[in-house]
């Protein structure tokens, strides 16, 4: 007797509870699919920026408190490297040896920044200078939020480097911070030519964070150590602009394509500081007649 | 010496828990990972109101975290929240409140529902054509980004575990 209402109540409990279920399977399978029809100035985009921009000074904070556990990180990366890796290191540690007296963090600061400097001039580019805030949020996707975002003129589908190289893409902005899609997501593809012969490909990458460079034709000379670049074929990225350099290359006799494995110059999820480039070539140059010279974002202003 | 009343206890101890989650995951959630698997703390606190409130609460703190997940990543908007709603609701009907009381088995319990969770998650991106992967690199990836949760989870249990037991004692004297 004194099961039955408590049986009732449960009955009634996981009726209420389906019920939820239904409408929250309803409500989610309808933003996925709005999200996914709509452009990337849709509300449901809006929204996403605009709860990012909400969420971005605690991620700052969690990014100070972070820091000496990223560095923490790195030196049990390096403790537990391979030879080769380890060569590379002794070479690298050689090299910032004889720099001794300028280890100091905010030197470094200031020449990463200079870095991109050269590089924005080396390509007559103009962009601002970010901070990374956050890395990748989740296992299946590879991007990055900078400080920076559309109140400091990044856009949409603009390129992102670190002094040297690609970083990634713009893939969403809110007024003051932007998400990077990195060059090892899934979801990210260039077109870029490889070495001196410049055989062009699609470079793309993948869950594993591998990146590689698809549809390279199997007569094309490419050899371990080739620099792979931006190709130009787009308005996104300079023509030219370094990505990565070949790792492995296998060329299968009964394959058209070969297999390209590119080992990237830079990795990106642990970058700090990245240089969004917001005009080159032309462009720049009419955002620089357009702007007052003192006022305007150029690579002088970075800084 | 006065008592908190037990329901009173239950939401407190349901919000601490639901909001040190979020804080977690805004605060450390994009500079924690492992060989490439990245943690979503999210997805113990869905499994803890599932199991501690039932699977009404749990459902909608599966909808509202995962949207809240989504927002914060760039994957396809929505598809946390649905994923999170079923995997309340499955967590609630299959795990009981007293499991809580166990940590260890507890964690065990979240750390199978999790793999399955980051599993289904990666069949639907590649369904939808958002990510391409072998089979081999999303088994490894959900079971390394599973692992890091539940150290997170078993963290998590282990303190509610070891309030809750001070507080029966309590009451029993």
């Amino acid at each position: 007797m004194t099961k039955l209402p408590s049986l009732g109540a449960d009955a009634r409990g996981g009726k209420a509870a389906f019920r939820a279920l239904v409408v929250c399977t309803c409500l989610s399978a309808l933003l996925m699919t709005v999200y996914s029809q709509e452009g990337p100035n849709g509300p449901v985009h809006t929204l996403r920026a605009g709860v990012q921009w909400a969420v971005s000074p605690l991620q700052n904070l969690g990014s100070s408190l972070a820091k000496p556990f990223d560095t923490l990180h790195t030196n049990l990366v390096n403790a537990s490297a391979d030879e080769e890796t380890l060569t590379e290191l002794r070479d690298r540690n050689a090299y910032l040896l004889s720099q001794l007296g300028e280890l100091q963090q905010y030197k470094e600061e200031n020449e990463s920044l200079r870095a991109m400097l050269g590089l924005a001039s080396s390509f007559g580019a103009s962009g601002v200078a970010a901070q990374v805030i956050t890395g990748p949020q989740d296992t299946w996707t590879q991007t990055i939020v900078i400080n920076r975002g559309s109140n400091d003129g990044v856009g949409l589908d603009m390129p992102v480097t670190d002094g040297a190289s690609l970083v990634g893409q713009v893939c969403a902005v809110s007024p003051t911070t932007a998400t990077v899609r990195l060059i090892n997501d899934p979801m990210f593809s260039m077109s870029v030519s490889v070495g001196e012969s410049g055989a062009a490909g699609i470079l793309s990458g993948s869950v594993d964070s591998t990146v590689r460079v698809d549809y390279v034709s199997s007569d094309d000379a490419v050899s371990v150590g080739d620099v792979v670049r931006a190709s130009g074929r787009s308005d996104v990225y300079p023509k030219g602009l370094a990505v990565g350099t070949v790792a492995s290359v296998v060329s299968e006799p009964s394959s058209l394509f070969q297999d390209i494995v590119v080992k990237p110059l830079t990795q990106a999820a642990n970058a700090s500081e990245v240089f969004v480039i917001t005009a080159y070539g032309a462009q720049a140059d009419a955002a620089s007649t357009d702007q007052d010279p003192d006022g305007g974002q150029s690579a002088g202003d970075a800084q | 010496m006065p008592t908190v009343p037990d329901s009173c206890s239950s939401k407190r101890s349901s919000v601490l828990v639901v909001v040190a989650c979020v804080l977690v995951q805004l605060l450390l959630g994009g500079h924690v990972s492992l060989l490439g698997a990245v943690p979503n703390f999210l997805l113990c606190a869905v499994f803890f109101l599932a199991l501690r409130k039932g699977a009404f609460a749990g459902v909608i703190a599966g909808f509202a975290l995962g949207l809240l997940f989504d927002m914060l990543g760039s994957s396809t908007l929505g598809l946390s929240s649905l994923l999170g709603s079923i995997f309340a609701f499955a967590c609630a009907h299959l795990g009981k409140q007293a499991l809580l009381r166990e940590p260890l088995r507890a964690c065990v319990v979240f750390f199978a529902a999790d793999v399955v969770y980051n599993l289904i998650s990666a069949a639907v991106m590649v369904l939808l054509g958002t990510m391409g992967a072998t089979m081999g690199e999303v088994v490894g990836l959900a079971l390394l980004a599973s692992v890091l949760d539940s150290l997170f989870a078993l963290l998590v249990f282990a303190i509610y575990a070891g309030l809750s037991g001070g507080r029966r004692s309590r009451l029993r004297r």
